[in-house]
């Protein structure tokens, strides 16, 4: 004898259409194959379904409600007679125009300032600004499409078990409500691209190549929850009830009013995953795997590698700099300032000169602007010798 | 392109849809629960009671209307009379069971009367009357087989999906193979073929396990 749950997950197996041969026949062998093709056919539940949706439960309700004359429990409160009736009003509306008024107020978007302005018209005008926005739900189709997801081997089954394990513990403690995700997107940006984004709330986020953001087109009532791979600067609108809080695979940063960068695709410590929260203006505090929430104050760093925090002092100037449309190098290996250009102009980039990848560099550059000019002034400041040829720049 | 490859670059995404089939889930299982009857709440007969009877009732008493009628319209009409009967009679139930078979016969024998009146042939009303007998209660006063509280879980599942599951699910329902499903959606055969397995496990998650006993008495019987 076969147990009920066996049974039932053997019926809701052949519902869906997803049941084994073996699985057929033990259902087949419990029970009678006329009435699961009763169910199969003479009640066809999409059919069904399709009724369903079309009632209108609530307007059905008020219909009866005026045939019943019975009356909202609501309307029972303004039961007072003459100058109560008229105060208790008053006093009503006078309720609702404060809270409407602290609602309209609670959320202030955050001022942009005019060299950020600045950058996003330069920036648009160079081709720069782009991205694509998908709604969560396709773009994250097209990339289980892309991989392949259901033919690969049971290794990668076991791996992909194992992180969704993983990850689910992380997000399922404060994240988006289901509502919230029906309408999410995903907003990307390709490695030689950035983007402005504005947000439901005003809140400004500026995000750099590579970077993946997801987030709800409108935010709930309790919180606003973004998702971030990849790396960002937040201009946060200001919000007390709501707080901004950016889940990375791993941390969750929670904002109180500020402006700040995030970036998830740093590599520190023998290439483990991290995560960085910069802090530029006002308070925020970071949150790695189970341990406790510690806030940051302006000018602080906190590195998360293997739910390790780590808080270092920085100086802010570059970060603001990228958000204002420049690079800022400061004290710079030659090698790491190549890889950024090179990444940004799409480049390869080749040292003939082993001594010249530890020189060190200070400076500014325009983001906006031709490669030449930005090479030229590297080769001035450092006295190497660069050429560009097709698609590699090469220092002697 | 290798799996690992994507699990490195889209973790979180990944992250996310998962996610929310947990919350759904758990929004799923809060709406199974919600929906059930107190029948303090029902003997008071005010506003409150009303609301009750129609979250849990009014859809599917409506579908189940509209399997013998065939006319939405009038199925509305009749689920509507028979709760405005209810009402005026004000009876006591005393199981949650004897209410439901109340319901149901009710909207049952209503939806009949009206298909009579519109001249259908003999042998057709036949098999109807055949086809949906009425209910009956065990020594318990509970309801012995009943199909359509299968069918009102499974439809508030199905609508509590988000918008392209559902259309997935719905093809599944109409037997459409997983090519022609991929054509009709504008995604991949793999994809198809993952997203039933997820659907298949939300669904076995979220429906209350009463609803696959019932499910199991019927074929039983």
């Amino acid at each position: 004898m076969k147990k009920i749950s066996d049974l039932n997950e053997l019926m809701v197996k052949h519902l869906l259409g997803v049941s084994s041969k073996e699985e057929e026949a033990a259902l087949r062998d419990c029970v009678d194959q006329d009435v699961i093709q009763e169910i199969e056919q003479s009640d066809d539940l999409a059919d069904y379904y399709e009724i369903y949706s079309r009632i209108d439960e609530e307007q059905a309700l008020l219909n009866m409600r005026q045939r019943l004359g019975l009356q909202r429990p609501v309307s029972r409160v303004v039961s007072f007679s003459g100058m109560f009736r008229y105060a208790a009003f008053f006093l009503l509306f006078i309720i609702g125009g404060i809270f409407l008024w602290n609602n309209r107020n609670s959320v202030t978007p955050p001022e942009i300032p005019d060299a950020v302005k600045n950058a996003m018209q330069h920036s648009m005008a160079a081709g720069r600004a782009d991205a694509v926005i998908l709604p969560l739900e396709q773009s994250f189709m097209e990339d289980v499409a892309a991989a392949g997801m259901a033919d690969e081997g049971q290794e990668v089954q076991d791996t992909l078990q194992q992180h969704r394990t993983e990850s689910t513990l992380v997000l399922s403690r404060s994240s988006m409500s289901a509502e919230q995700l029906l309408s999410a997107y995903c907003v990307s940006t390709r490695y030689n691209k950035e983007f402005w984004l504005t947000l439901d709330d005003g809140t400004l986020v500026h995000l750099n190549y590579n970077t993946h953001l997801i987030y709800p087109e409108k935010f709930g009532h309790d919180d606003r929850n973004v998702i971030l791979d990849g790396e960002a600067y937040f201009m946060v609108a200001k919000d007390k009830q709501r707080p901004f809080v950016v889940h990375t695979p791993q941390g969750v940063v929670r904002v109180y009013g500020t402006e700040f960068m995030v970036n998830t695709t740093d590599k520190q410590a023998g290439d483990a995953a991290s995560t960085t929260v910069t802090l530029i203006k006002g308070s925020v505090g970071v949150t790695a795997g189970n341990g406790s929430e510690r806030k940051l104050k302006p000018g602080q760093q906190m590195s998360v590698v293997n739910d390790q925090m780590s808080v270092s002092d920085v100086d802010v100037i570059p970060y603001v700099a990228w958000n204002n449309g420049t690079f800022v190098f400061d004290d710079c290996t030659l090698m790491r300032l190549m890889s950024v250009i090179s990444k940004w102009y799409g480049y390869e980039v080749v040292f003939h000169n082993d001594k010249a990848r530890t020189k060190r560099f200070t400076g500014e550059l325009d983001r906006y602007g031709e490669i030449a000019p930005v090479i030229e002034s590297i080769e001035m400041v450092t006295g190497l010798s660069i050429k560009i040829q097709d698609d590699r720049i090469e220092i002697y | 392109m290798s799996f690992g490859y994507i699990l490195y670059k889209f973790p979180s995404k990944d992250v996310v849809y998962l996610n929310y089939f947990v919350n759904f889930v758990v929004v799923l299982k809060q709406e199974v629960n919600n929906t059930s009857v107190n029948l303090d709440v029902i003997h008071r007969w005010n506003d409150q009671s009303l609301t009750m009877l129609y979250r849990r009732f009014y859809k599917a008493l409506v579908v189940y209307a509209f399997q013998i009628t065939k006319d939405l319209e009038m199925a509305e009409d009749i689920v509507q009379d028979v709760f405005s009967n209810v009402w005026q009679k004000k009876t006591t139930f005393q199981t949650v069971g004897t209410l439901k078979a109340y319901l149901y016969n009710s909207v049952r024998n209503e939806s009949i009367n009206s298909v009579r009146h519109q001249q259908v042939r003999q042998d057709n009303l036949k098999q109807i009357e055949l086809h949906y007998k009425e209910l009956h209660l065990d020594e318990h006063l509970e309801l012995k087989l009943h199909k359509e509280e299968v069918y009102r879980q499974l439809l508030a599942a199905i609508d509590n999906l988000p918008e392209r599951q559902r259309e997935l699910f719905l093809h599944i329902m109409r037997g459409k193979k997983n090519a022609e499903i991929a054509e009709a959606m504008g995604i991949s055969i793999n994809t198809v073929k993952k997203q039933r397995q997820r659907g298949m496990e939300i669904l076995k998650g979220a429906l209350a396990p009463e609803c696959f006993i019932l499910l199991f008495n019927m074929l039983e019987n």
